[in-house]
């Protein structure tokens, strides 16, 4: 590769064009910026105005040749109808509690695979725990309900073993739900955590051991406040998942556990003119998930700073 | 010259291989472009491949199929198609499809050019569901009632809805809201087919009010709410419900594979509507989607590959025959619990499934 | 927390069972003489497997799936990885601004935002199907290529771009001997969601596609009348092969590692 590139520099179209990359900041921003913009524009922005568009009408789809009166009753239908409100509430507050516990379970993970397995095995080691990622998330629910159901694999054993004489009830519940959203959820914690631990220097842990600081203080002063930036995506990233996801809650989740994003799809799946209500529902989850994740990052970003000026 | 297959080489001509079959997705054309062609949307195993082999051979049209899970998928997929859609024939005869017909999406069926609709039973064949503002939408194919579906280890056949509320089966049952929420009507006192407030919607919207508040008063006795129609066999083979408001066809395969379940139309009645095909407004193919819906009419054996597929009763002559005796057993219903069925009506009261959709929201919600 | 403790170790292989016994389990199920998945299994048999190794239709539409994958991920780290580097010069409240407009495709509804990307492609002309559905799942997997890197680029000393250009390196040379090694972990992190999320995502693919459909699309048809145990069999049979062909590719990219 390398020896290509300097084969290159021999041609002076190359040349001329590589040397005022070089020598312009500005030319570099703006050739490494068409890309994105132009991608943001497109895909990102278009749709959503799109959306927004939809949400203000009366109702949408219309039958030929009818048209549809704009109005701003959908997004008061949030406010008005307090289940709704409950949905969403239910939703934000899931979501955070299984962002933090992923976040617990992922971590010391993320540090094994980063710093206690043998650099030999690292990448087989994150490709086993990557291979379950494959079967889709309908399938992975399905297996999870043959593991938690009154006959499944779990009360089996437990009754097999003699810990119980009757089935435990787990499915269907809070609970089998969140080690549902945690199993779907983890790789997207455990990434972005081994990347930011993985660049973490051994010298450093090595040096603060030989100068007797204990496991927990090196991991406190050390180790978390570096790893900042890979918990902050990384519970960006889970916070998201769990707050979008659609099918799993539905699948593993009890009557009493239904969840902002399968109210909209509920509303997108029924087959008549309410999309305008889907949309402004949507638009409201975004701007307060933006909202909330932002407030997050935002906050652990000044405490970590802080934590490095002292 | 000759050079040594080395592994290495082998894994690069794979890779280089892998590179040419990948090429690039735009020089595939879209199918929907040819003319003896046929576009279908269909349920899997709605359409066999024996029935579509010997359809081809015999027309010369090429039927592209596209299997399909869901009937709000399909408007969404439809109507986000916008107005030039890629199926010359969908699958959304529930009881819904009246939605589909006032969107637009639907094309109504000439029955000049459906020569075997005669092969639909006279008893389907001029049924509510299928008629909507006096025309004619859908060519039916299976029969879909609703009941309730129980556990025959754990409890007697039950008669009355009653069983769905009692604290006895606290937890122990599930239903879809949408299917079960007519039944509930009828239980209280109210007119599930809200025929009888077809002229006041106030009055309909008070009923479904009072409903939803009492199926949210008894969300307790509830393990879930369920979406498609086999969830219902998972609920009741891992043990997790005992009795459940469900439809014949997962019934009646959960009893033909050996489970000890059962299935009975309550005192307070059950639904009945269809599954078959329709035809998409402005269909490209139409000749050819003609020629496909009278080869299905003449097909029983493709009838009877549904009903084995599905569970569901046949809509079309000269399947039952076909059927074994035992698929025969559990598919029938007494004259009793046939009389306590009811057609979905989207003639006179459809606006009741816009009321019902937003309850059933609520009642998740809650 | 001393990197060699045997609770760490210990930790890790429980995660593993976690994520493992549910898929045992369901690969077990494959063996069921039955038409339904569920506890106890009496009777066995490995007619599902069989049918599911012969179905046309599984290996057609997984390979669809392949292709969607393949171009989709190319797509989304040609885009993801300029877009990160753009974003990673930025500051203050325009980075965060820019930062919220390229992850908006993580947040909305996965079935709102197929939706929409349907509607706009029919506006741009575009037909549905395999081109479609690639360029559908960069636009879901771009967000997550950006936030990959855009971690690693901050931690990246900008003085040692600097000593190369010093020391004569010119752009090329920087981005190929610096800059995307120091990013490795992370592209490889992204690399692996772009091709996950594109593999197992179903809303798109539905609303994007034409009549050749990705697996997974076939797989929820299937389910819709009922789940039997050729469903679980396919799964793990396709679990299987995945897992062969990471390790194969595993071997393969550390021999060449030590090759060169």
């Amino acid at each position: 590769m390398t020896r290509l590139l300097v084969r290159a520099r021999r041609l002076a179209v190359y040349r001329t064009a590589i040397d005022a990359l070089s020598a312009s900041p500005w030319l570099r921003a703006l050739v490494v910026a068409v890309v994105p913009v132009l991608w943001v524009l497109v895909t990102n922005l278009a749709p959503l105005v799109q959306m927004v568009a939809i949400s203000l009408l009366d109702r949408y789809p219309l039958p030929p040749g009818e048209t549809a009166a704009w109005t701003t009753r959908h997004y008061r239908a949030f406010v008005e109808r307090p289940l709704y409100l409950n949905a969403f509430t239910r939703s934000f507050v899931f979501a955070t509690l299984v962002t933090a516990l992923t976040l617990a379970v992922m971590f010391p993970v993320a540090y094994y695979l980063s710093k206690a397995a043998p650099r030999s095995w690292r990448v087989r080691l994150i490709l086993l725990v990557v291979a379950p990622f494959w079967t889709s998330e309908i399938i992975r629910s399905f297996a999870w309900i043959l593991m938690l159901a009154n006959r499944g694999a779990v009360n089996s054993a437990l009754m097999w073993l003699g810990l119980s004489d009757a089935p435990v009830e787990m499915l269907y519940s809070r609970f089998s739900l969140a080690v549902g959203v945690i199993y779907l959820s983890s790789l997207y914690m455990l990434l972005p955590l081994y990347a930011a631990l993985e660049k973490i220097d051994d010298r450093l842990l090595e040096a603060a051991a030989d100068l007797g600081a204990r496991p927990l203080t090196r991991l406190r002063r050390i180790v978390l406040p570096l790893a900042r930036d890979g918990i902050v995506v990384g519970c960006t990233l889970v916070f998201l998942l769990a707050v979008g996801l659609y099918a799993m809650p539905q699948l593993l989740g009890g009557p009493g556990d239904t969840l902002f994003a399968a109210t909209i799809g509920q509303v997108f799946g029924r087959a008549g003119d309410s999309w305008p209500l889907g949309s402004a529902f949507s638009i409201i989850l975004i701007l307060a998930a933006l909202g909330w994740v932002g407030l997050f990052a935002a906050l652990v970003g000044r405490g970590g700073r802080r934590r490095v000026v002292r | 010259m000759t050079t040594p297959l080395t592994r290495r080489r082998v894994i690069g001509g794979i890779g280089a291989a892998g590179v040419g079959a990948l090429a690039a997705p735009s020089l595939i054309r879209p199918a929907s472009a040819q003319t003896s062609t046929l576009n279908v949307w269909s349920y899997s195993g709605f359409v066999t491949d024996e029935f579509r082999r010997k359809f081809e051979a015999e027309t010369g049209i090429t039927v592209n199929l596209r299997l399909v899970s869901d009937q709000g998928e399909q408007f969404n997929l439809m109507v986000a198609e916008g107005g030039r859609h890629s199926a010359d024939i969908v699958c959304v005869a529930g009881h819904r499809f009246y939605q589909f017909v006032d969107a637009g999406l639907l094309e109504p069926v000439d029955l000049d050019r459906l020569s075997n609709w005669s092969q639909v039973e006279e008893e389907y064949a001029v049924a509510h569901w299928v008629s909507r503002r006096g025309r004619i939408w859908g060519v039916p194919l299976v029969v879909v009632t609703t009941g309730l579906i129980y556990n025959t280890e754990a409890m007697e056949a039950p008669e009355s809805l009653a069983v769905m509320f009692d604290p006895a089966n606290a937890g122990r049952t599930s239903y879809q809201i949408q299917d079960f929420f007519p039944l509930v009507m009828n239980y209280l006192g109210f007119d599930g087919s809200a025929r009888a407030y077809a002229h006041d919607h106030a009055i309909a919207q008070r009923a479904v009010d009072a409903t939803r508040d009492f199926l949210i008063e008894h969300k307790d006795k509830v393990r879930r709410y369920y979406d498609a129609a086999t969830e219902v066999q998972q609920l009741l083979v891992n043990g997790d419900v005992t009795v459940a408001a469900g439809s014949s066809g997962p019934a009646a395969q959960l009893i033909l594979d050996g489970f000890p379940a059962g299935y009975v139309i309550p005192r307070e009645g059950g639904l009945a509507y269809a599954y078959g095909f329709n035809i998409a407004a402005g269909a490209a193919n139409m000749d050819n989607a003609y020629t496909f819906l009278n080869a299905l009419l003449a097909s029983p054996e493709n009838g009877a590959a549904i009903v084995r597929s599905t569970g569901f009763n046949s809509a079309i002559k000269g399947v039952e025959p076909l059927l074994s005796d035992a698929e025969r057993a559990v598919l029938a219903l007494s004259a009793d619990e046939r009389a306590r069925l009811s057609w979905v009506d989207v003639e006179t009261a459809a606006f009741i499934f816009d009321l019902i959709d937003t309850a059933a929201e609520e009642i998740r919600a809650a | 927390m001393s990197a060699r403790s045997p609770l760490l170790t210990l930790w890790f292989w429980l995660f593993v069972a976690f994520l493992f016994a549910p898929l045992a389990v369901m690969a077990a199920m494959g063996f069921r003489d039955s038409g339904f998945v569920a506890f106890p299994i009496q009777k066995w048999t490995t007619r599902w497997y069989a049918d599911a190794l012969a179905d046309r239709d599984y290996r057609v539409a997984l390979w669809v799936s392949v292709q969607v994958a393949v171009w989709s991920t190319l797509l989304s780290m040609a885009v993801g990885v300029p877009t990160a580097f753009a974003v990673a010069r930025l500051r203050g409240v325009v980075r965060a601004a820019a930062v919220a407009v390229v992850v908006l495709p993580a947040f909305l509804p996965i079935v709102v935002s197929a939706i929409a990307l349907r509607m706009f492609l029919g506006r741009l002309g575009m037909e549905p199907g395999l081109s479609a559905i690639a360029f559908g799942h960069a636009v879901g997997s771009v967000p997550f290529v950006v936030v990959m890197l855009l971690t690693r680029l901050n931690a990246m000393s900008p003085s040692l771009a600097e000593a190369a250009r010093n020391l004569g390196a010119d752009e090329a040379i920087v981005l190929s001997r610096i800059v995307l090694p120091f990013l490795s972990p992370a592209l490889f992190g992204a690399f692996l969601f772009c091709i996950l999320l594109s593999f197992e995502d179903f809303m798109r693919s539905f609303f994007l596609g034409g009549f050749d459909q990705t697996f997974p699309v076939l797989l929820f048809a299937r389910l819709r009348f009922g789940f039997n145990p050729g469903l679980a069999a396919i799964s793990a049979v396709v679990l299987a092969a995945t897992m062969l062909l990471g390790l194969h590719a595993e071997r393969f990219l550390r021999r060449r590692g030590i090759d060169r």
